[in-house]
């Protein structure tokens, strides 16, 4: 399991000293955060091109439909519609006019992580001045067509309104000039709606992914397709970590039909040591080739740790005067509880537990142009490029990951570990377009659980039957 | 090679007569509305209909199914509405959405057997198709909602 304060994830961005830029792009209009300082550089209304490198939010076509760019993965909490909803009840665009699009791994995007229910309020100040300035833009323009001023009109459902005449955003966009700045102190002060004065944040409203997961149409990890594309089952070690392949015997596999060859994977990362990938023509025959496919491994020291052992282990630990590590250290606790009438000790254990999502763990990779590509469902791209770089021995810029929906996460997504399998099997047949998918028994031998856990409470009582002494032991793992 | 009738088409496909009608229909054929999740028949995820049955696709032969009428969810109505999608959308009943194909399949075949369900048929037929986000609140009361509708469309 992963903590994510353990990476210093736990805190709040900040809109940060960053401007906002509002350009035409093609037959559109862009609205995002500048990179620091780039919001200031005067006669900022150069092309497109120019201006929006830097972090892209939504954009605004001359048909009036508004694309939110999405950063989040969606696993069924719908994360997509709350986040679109913040800058179009802002920005008064009618939700009929807002779409969302899950975007790639590019840097620009600063940090991506679905997790720690942040998505929503840390998202918020930033997309909601980003509607906001959106908004202010639309009107001062809209009022310019419409031979009114600003502070005569009202924006609403998606249209500028004042004095009984109206334009729409989309009017707007393929009529007016909409590019302009705010600085950082603008948006810093930029009003933000009362929470009374919202239209869409809180109502009800039909969630963006919901249709097309009632009539096949939503693409998972597992639905990634590209042309030339073969499948991969893998065969993993005894243990996640320090088994070695010792040797491989395909010899049954090779009658089965669209069995292609099976190799062992070098993994510097050492995310996946001592895995076997088993390549066929479609994923029935690999999945068969690889039942028939002998590999002898030299199993890593864990081979044979059981549960059991584990809390054994555990129990062991608590046991020992000198072990592990203290919190809180009063003194005279053990003297307490050496003289008390009265004592209670209560053993809690959990167990190891599985994450279990629906969707089992998979990944389609392939070289393009020197760049790979991933395409998967996944919570934390910015937690792995790091590790896919040191597996694939190239750098972060030469690797891409593609989102798609997520048959379930509940944390497993958040490591994206079989993204590293599934790369190196793709780069071993030269960057041929490979699906690696696991079966649900593989999903399950590949997990990150929650480990087992021992906690051992004691409790002494004292004069008046009050507690006099209380002994807290935990260890995990 | 095997013939059989997917979404009222004839197709024909090359695959082993034991590959799993599953992967036949997703890979071959790129439907890929249906899901895998367990391989073992457990979790209903890859439930399709063959001749209108509510059948498991990961653990069917694609010889199986020779001759015979396949439907998915994306054949399940020509334009997507069969009553039981429109009251999963009215619901909203998705979250992650990878089992809902194989839950609206296998509620389509409990209608055809109890037009009016009670919760003890839900739970009977439906206990075969996991849910990992917890959605059966959601399920039982879109299966009812559609349940009705459809019982009022036959009594016109």
């Amino acid at each position: 399991m992963i903590s994510l304060s353990a990476h210093g994830l736990r805190g709040s961005p900040e809109v940060s000293r960053r401007g906002f830029l509002i350009a035409m792009a093609g037959a559109g209009v862009m609205l995002g955060y500048t990179r620091s300082g780039l919001a200031l550089v005067s006669g900022a209304t150069g092309s497109a091109s120019d201006l929006f490198e830097p972090t892209i939010w939504y954009g605004i076509d001359p048909s009036g439909t508004v694309t939110v760019n999405i950063i989040r993965a969606e696993m069924g909490q719908h994360v997509g519609t709350a986040l679109a909803r913040i800058v179009a009840d802002e920005l008064e665009a009618g939700w009929n006019t807002v779409k969302t699009v899950t975007v790639d791994s590019d840097p620009k995007w600063g940090l991506m992580i679905t997790g720690g229910s942040w998505s929503v309020w840390q998202s918020f100040p930033l997309l909601s001045r980003a509607g906001a300035a959106g908004r202010i833009a639309l009107v001062e323009e809209g009022a310019k067509l419409l031979g009114v001023s600003p502070q005569a009109c009202t924006a609403r459902n998606s249209a500028v309104h004042a004095n009984g005449k109206s334009i729409s955003y989309g009017d707007i966009v393929a009529r007016g000039d909409l590019r302009r700045t705010f600085t950082p102190e603008q948006l810093q002060t930029m009003p933000i709606k009362r929470p009374a004065e919202r239209r869409l944040i809180g109502k009800d409203v039909m969630a963006l992914d919901v249709p097309s997961k009632v009539n096949g149409k939503a693409r998972y990890g597992l639905d990634a397709l590209v042309d030339g594309m073969i499948y991969a089952r893998p065969l993993i070690p005894p243990t996640r970590y320090g088994s070695k392949v010792v040797s491989i015997d395909d010899s049954a596999a090779r009658h089965v039909d669209g069995y292609i060859r099976s190799i062992a994977l070098d993994d510097p990362s050492d995310t996946a040591p001592g895995w076997v990938m088993v390549y066929a023509s479609s994923f029935s025959a690999a999945n068969r080739a690889a039942d028939l496919v002998k590999v002898k491994w030299q199993s890593g020291e864990t081979a044979n740790v059981s549960e059991q052992d584990i809390q054994q282990r555990a129990a062991e630990q608590i046991a020992d005067p000198n072990g592990g590590s203290l919190f809180v250290d009063e003194p005279g606790v053990d003297t307490v509880f050496a003289s008390a009438k009265r004592k209670i000790e209560r053993t809690y254990t959990t167990s190891t537990v599985m994450h279990f999502a629906l969707e089992p763990v998979n990944a389609l990779a392939f070289e393009k142009d020197g760049v790979v590509e991933i395409h998967t469902g996944n919570q934390w791209q910015s937690s792995i490029l790091p590790v896919l770089a040191k597996a694939l021995r190239r750098s972060q810029e030469k690797i891409v990951m593609r989102s798609y929906l997520l048959g379930g996460a509940f944390g497993r997504r958040l490591d994206g570990d079989y993204a590293v399998p599934a790369a190196l099997a793709s780069l071993a047949i030269g960057g041929k377009p490979v699906k690696m998918v696991c079966t649900r028994s593989d999903d399950m031998r590949f997990d990150c659980p929650r480990s087992a856990s021992r906690q051992v409470l004691r409790l002494a009582w004292g004069e008046g039957n009050r507690v006099a002494a209380m002994d807290h032991h935990a260890a995990a793992g | 090679m095997t013939t059989f009738s997917l979404n009222g088409r004839t197709v024909s496909v090359d695959s082993p007569s034991d590959a799993p009608l599953l992967w036949v229909i997703r890979d071959e054929l790129g439907f890929t509305g249906t899901k895998f999740g367990c391989g073992i028949g457990m979790c209903g995820a890859c439930t399709v209909h063959v001749e209108g049955r509510a059948t498991r696709s990961c653990i069917t032969a694609v010889g199986a199914v020779s001759g015979a009428k396949v439907t998915t969810i994306e054949g399940l109505d020509p334009e997507g509405r069969h009553p039981l999608q429109m009251a999963w959308l009215e619901l909203q009943v998705p979250q992650c959405g990878y089992c809902q194909s194989g839950q609206i399949m296998q509620a389509a075949t409990l209608l055809k057997d109890y037009p009016d369900p009670s919760d003890q048929d839900i739970n009977a037929v439906m206990a075969g198709n996991v849910c990992r986000c917890m959605t059966y609140i959601r399920i039982r009361k879109a299966i009812k909602l559609a349940a009705s509708r459809m019982r009022g469309a036959t009594h016109d």
